[in-house]
């Protein structure tokens, strides 16, 4: 009754993942979010109150094999059936990015006050001080925080920085929503914090050579969906 | 009557006899409150600016007295210091501070006079800033409201401006002491002078003239689209739905003559969408950005869908049912906007992360789209529930083809809509996925939507069983969109959302207790 690839597999694991992500949401709300993004969000197994329990990307792994095997016994191999053919595709590379990604992506942190230089940055929510080594030194040599007019509130965050090094010397500017891209790394502005009663600018960096995937399954799912319509609106020829 | 007007007057013969100024009459506010001020990072008018504060400081929303009691301290009355007003949810953020008191809503300037000096609120400030519990925000949230309050006995320090005639911005501590005035800017402060002037010896009549006048000089200022009437007219706005959502209730009681039923159904969805159509314009026109800005606008956005939906459905014959229920959500949701305004100001600047139009028009408003058809289609599923329960299944076939449909588009739209946001927080924080509450929001709907269209494909449920759980999407909807904003992340005051939250889940609760019914019923027959 329950064989990998059939509907009803597919509806117990939806329940299953929808049933995770909500426990999992409703824990963010007691211990914090970044408390369940680094267990049963990202973990195949994670440990809650000493029982090991199955994170999302168990589900989503198992989800991947199904979806695959659903396609290939259930769906049709004809012209009609090419969007979903495309939409079970794109779902399950999701499914695999997602699980991949969970287990292997890193994000660097870097907090720099003006006038400052470092060549490495701190692995984020590492469970202790992590460093990596950067292919270049980024300097701040300016920072300001325009604020909306008569209130407290930032409208941008802008670093004036400098990347030396590897015989490269170029200067540049990272604002909120405009992050700076740099020899296959990419520096964005993520928050500021206080050093010695000066604000200073704080940088995500990320080096993610898959990084170009999410876009382009977002691309073949949207492809898909808009294929599957086409297809099947009414008055289209069976 | 008479003897409470005589005890009126007994209370208020004192004050006469001291020779103090009478209240001022409505008249006197009125005058004031379309005056522009340039503060919280935008010109609005004093009315807006003057509730805002109010809320801030006593929690009490759209409060009537707020333009009258602003308008008075900025004519240089005292505050009362005995009369409670300022809100402090948890008394233990007092205790901490070495004030002894029991637990209760409001206290007055006197009882908190200790705290009213700007080191000791910087530094209650300071100490709640990254306290996530219940009692850090609310410390957070009173260190603000005494800030709001020191900023007006110190004007100087406030960073408010009245935005005058000839565009100067000043504060009235500068109107008051600069010399080297321009002529017009000498014109201004005649007018400021005489205006406190007259309201100091109660003349009222002359002080309304003037600021009246002042008012609007400054607004002439402002050209062409006036923001500030315009504000003024949005406050009026919700006024007119309201009537429009009388006007559907004695429509549904069928008490409208039956000739004239569809004419007078369709001018109503007419009439609704080009109220809320305005709405939205009116607020494109203030921010300067996408009708979507935050989470209050998504419901103004997704209401004006929904009736988007109505206006199609009611000129068909079989769609006029289907029209009512697209119509009472359009009507409904703007209602719940208020809800979620955040620190009072319905058109507060967005927080720099998400000071982009771009990405604010495509990705809010597809996701707003995909969260209007799955509304639809949980109040399908509510309607065809209850349908069944009271003539059998027949005849549903049009209720259970829309349905569909709605899952469809529902499950369509939020899902390219969500992608789109991770489009987005990948090119603007360098992640396309975070398991943020909000994205779980989105994904929880998607699981749902999917789960809800494979259910019969699997035959574990027909019509009746799929309907079910497409109403019971209604509770996944709203948890995933308002929801997890009151799950305490701070989004909006506690003490004011601890009420609210309690509210929106008691109706979730009831609405599970509609459905349960309604399956009982089914079970037993």
């Amino acid at each position: 009754m329950f064989r990998f690839g059939s509907s009803k597999v597919s509806v117990v694991l939806l329940a299953l993942l929808f049933l995770e992500l909500l426990g999992g949401t409703l824990a963010q709300s007691l211990w914090g979010a970044t408390a369940v993004q680094t267990t049963a969000f990202s973990q195949v197994f994670f440990w809650a109150q000493g029982v090991p329990l199955p994170g999302l990307p168990f589900w989503l792994g198992l989800t991947a094999i199904n979806l695959s095997l659903g396609a290939w016994k259930n769906l049709k191999r004809t012209w009609q059936t090419a969007g979903l053919w495309i939409i079970h595709l794109a779902l399950i590379l999701f499914c695999l990015a997602g699980f991949g990604f969970a287990v292997v992506q890193e994000e660097l942190l870097l907090g720099l006050p003006v006038g400052a230089s470092s060549k490495v940055a701190f692995v984020k929510d590492a469970p202790q001080e992590v460093t990596r080594g950067l292919p270049f030194t980024l300097s701040v040599e300016a920072f300001s925080l325009p604020k909306y007019p008569a209130s407290n509130e930032p409208s941008d965050y802008i670093s004036d920085v400098r990347l030396t090094g590897g015989g490269i010397d170029q200067r540049a500017r990272i604002q909120m929503n405009l992050p700076l891209r740099f020899q296959g790394f990419t520096i964005y502005q993520s928050s500021v914090q206080t050093v010695d009663g000066q604000m200073a600018p704080v940088f995500k960096i990320t080096n993610n050579a898959w990084g170009f995937l999410p876009y382009a399954l977002s691309g073949l799912l949207f492809g898909g969906l808009v294929l599957h319509l086409l297809l099947r609106r009414p008055g289209a020829k069976k | 009557m008479n003897i409470l007007a005589l005890v009126l007057l007994l209370l208020t013969a004192p004050l006469s006899a001291l020779g103090l100024p009478s209240s001022p009459p409505e008249s006197w506010s009125m005058a004031g409150r379309g005056l522009p001020v340039l503060a919280e990072g935008r010109v609005m008018p004093l009315e807006s600016w003057a509730r805002l504060l109010s809320f801030r400081i006593t929690g009490r929303e759209n409060d009537s007295r707020a333009t009258t009691w602003l308008l008075e301290l900025l004519a240089g009355f005292e505050s009362s210091p005995v009369e409670p007003r300022f809100l402090v949810n948890d008394a233990a953020i007092l205790r901490a501070e070495g004030l002894n008191f029991t637990d209760r809503r409001l206290y007055s300037l006197e009882e908190l006079t200790p705290l009213l000096v700007p080191d000791r609120v910087s530094a209650l400030g300071l100490r709640y800033l990254n306290d996530p519990t219940p009692l850090g925000q609310e410390g957070l949230r009173f260190a603000r409201a005494l800030e709001s309050w020191l900023a007006l006995a110190e004007p100087e320090q406030s960073g408010f401006r009245v935005f005058l005639a000839r565009g100067a911005g000043l504060t009235p501590l500068q109107l008051a002491s600069q010399t080297g005035r321009t002529e017009a800017q000498t014109q201004d402060l005649g007018l400021w002078l005489y205006w406190r002037d007259q309201s100091q010896k109660g003349q009222w009549k002359e002080a309304e003239q003037t600021m009246a006048l002042w008012s609007q000089r400054s607004q002439g200022e402002l050209g062409l689209v006036n923001q500030v009437q315009l504000e003024l007219l949005n406050n009026a706005v919700p006024w007119v739905f309201l009537l429009g959502l009388l006007a559907l209730s004695g429509f549904t009681t069928r008490w409208w003559p039956s000739p004239s039923r569809n004419v007078g159904l369709q001018s109503l969805v007419l009439a609704c969408l080009a109220v809320s159509t305005l709405w939205l314009v009116i607020r494109m026109v203030l921010t300067g950005r996408p009708p979507v800005t935050n989470l209050p606008s998504t419901f103004l956005f997704t209401g004006w869908l929904c009736l988007v939906v109505a206006t199609v459905l009611v000129y068909r014959e079989s769609g006029r049912g289907m029209a009512v229920l697209a119509l009472i959500s359009g009507a409904i949701l703007p209602y719940f906007s208020g809800l979620f305004v955040g620190g009072g100001d319905p058109f507060v600047p967005p927080q720099a992360v998400l000071n982009t139009n771009f990405w604010l028009a495509l990705h809010v408003s597809t996701v707003s789209g995909g969260y209007a058809a799955v509304l639809v289609s949980a109040l399908l599923g509510h309607a065809y529930l209850w349908n069944s329960s009271r003539r059998g299944p027949g005849n549903l076939t049009p209720l259970w083809k829309a349905l569909t449909a709605s899952l469809v588009w529902g499950l369509s739209l939020t899902f390219v809509g969500t992608l789109l946001g991770g489009v987005w927080a990948d090119q603007s924080w360098g992640r396309f996925w975070g398991w943020d509450p909000k994205e779980n929001g989105a994904l929880l709907i998607i699981l749902w939507t999917a789960l809800v269209l494979h259910l019969r494909a699997t035959g574990w449920a027909q019509e009746w069983g799929t309907a079910f759980a497409a109403a019971l999407g209604l509770s996944v909807l709203l948890f995933s969109w308002m929801g997890v904003n009151l799950l305490g992340q701070g989004f909006h005051s506690y003490g004011a959302t601890t009420g609210k939250a309690t509210l929106f889940f008691g109706l979730l609760a009831l609405d599970a207790l509609f459905l349960a019914m309604l399956a009982v019923r089914r079970v037993l027959r």
